[in-house]
C-alpha cells in the first residue's frame, strides 16, 4: 500500500526523495520503495525518517483504517 | 596449460585483486574499500547472490556432464569454460541487483565509477580488436584468442544496456 502520508510529509517540507534519502541514510530508490507500497522499511529506518521529517511513527506509519 | 602459465594467471588474479582494492577505495566517497548499502538493498543482494550461486552450481553441473559425456569439443582452453560460468553467474547477479535498484551503493561516487567502467571497457576490448585485426590462429589445435576478454565485454555490455533499460524505468516513474 501507498504512504502517501510519508510523501506529503517529505513535499511539506520541500525535500526531495535523494534529499530525504540522505538524511535518513539510504538509497534514494529505497524512500521511492517506501512512499510506493514496495518495500516495508525496519522499525529503525521508521524512526530515521521520522526524526528527518518532524513526525511520529503513528502520522506517517500507522495504517489508516478508515 | 604449463606451470608457467598457471603461476602467471595466479599472479595476474593476485594484481587484479590488488589493482581492485585501488579501484574502490578512489571510486568510494568516503574512500572505503568496501561499498555500504541500505537495508533494502543487502535484501536484494542477498536474494541476487543465491540466484547467482544457483546459476554457477547448474553450469557446473552441466558442464560436468558434458565435460563425462565428451562433449565439450570447442578448441578452446579448459579454464574458460569456468570463466564463463563465473561470468554468467556474475552477470546474474548484477542484472538483478541492476534491476531492483541495489547495484549502487551509498558511498559509491557514480561519476567516478562509470569513467572505471568505460576504462576496463576499453582494456578488454583492445585485445580482441587487435586479435580480430591480426587474424585468429590455431596451436596446438586450440584456438588463440582473447577469450576471456571478449567474455568480459560482452558482460560489460549486458550491465551497460540494464543500466540504461533502468534508468528509463527510473524516469518514468519519476517522483511527481
Amino acid at each position: 500500500m501507498k504512504n502517501l502520508r510519508l510523501k506529503a510529509a517529505r513535499a511539506g517540507l520541500d525535500l526531495s526523495q535523494a534529499q530525504l534519502a540522505e538524511l535518513c541514510g539510504v538509497s534514494r530508490q529505497t524512500i521511492s520503495a517506501i512512499e510506493k507500497g514496495d518495500y516495508n522499511p525496519t522499525i529503525n529506518l521508521c524512526i530515521s525518517i521520522c526524526r528527518a521529517l518532524g513526525k511520529t511513527l503513528d502520522e506517517l506509519f500507522w495504517e489508516d483504517e478508515s | 596449460m604449463s606451470m608457467e602459465k598457471g603461476i602467471a594467471m595466479a599472479i595476474g588474479i593476485v594484481v587484479g585483486l590488488v589493482f581492485c582494492v585501488g579501484i574502490f577505495k578512489f571510486a568510494n566517497r568516503d574512500s572505503k574499500l568496501k561499498t555500504e548499502y541500505d537495508e533494502r538493498q543487502q535484501s536484494i543482494r542477498g536474494k541476487a547472490y543465491m540466484y547467482a550461486f544457483y546459476t554457477l552450481v547448474s553450469y557446473e553441473a552441466i558442464l560436468g556432464c558434458l565435460s563425462v559425456s565428451d562433449l565439450l569439443v570447442l578448441p578452446i582452453e579448459d579454464y574458460i569454460y569456468h570463466f564463463f560460468g563465473i561470468i554468467v553467474a556474475g552477470t546474474v547477479l548484477c542484472v538483478y541487483s541492476v534491476l531492483n535498484g541495489a547495484y549502487w551503493g551509498i558511498n559509491n561516487n557514480l561519476e567516478r565509477y562509470k569513467r572505471i567502467f568505460i576504462l576496463l571497457f576499453i582494456i578488454n576490448a583492445l585485445p580482441v580488436v587487435f586479435s580480430i585485426k591480426d587474424g585468429i590462429h590455431m596451436e596446438n589445435g586450440i584456438i588463440d584468442f582473447p577469450f576471456m576478454n571478449l567474455i568480459c565485454v560482452i558482460f560489460m555490455i549486458i550491465i551497460g544496456i540494464t543500466m540504461l533499460v533502468k534508468k528509463k524505468i527510473d524516469n518514468s516513474s519519476l517522483e511527481d
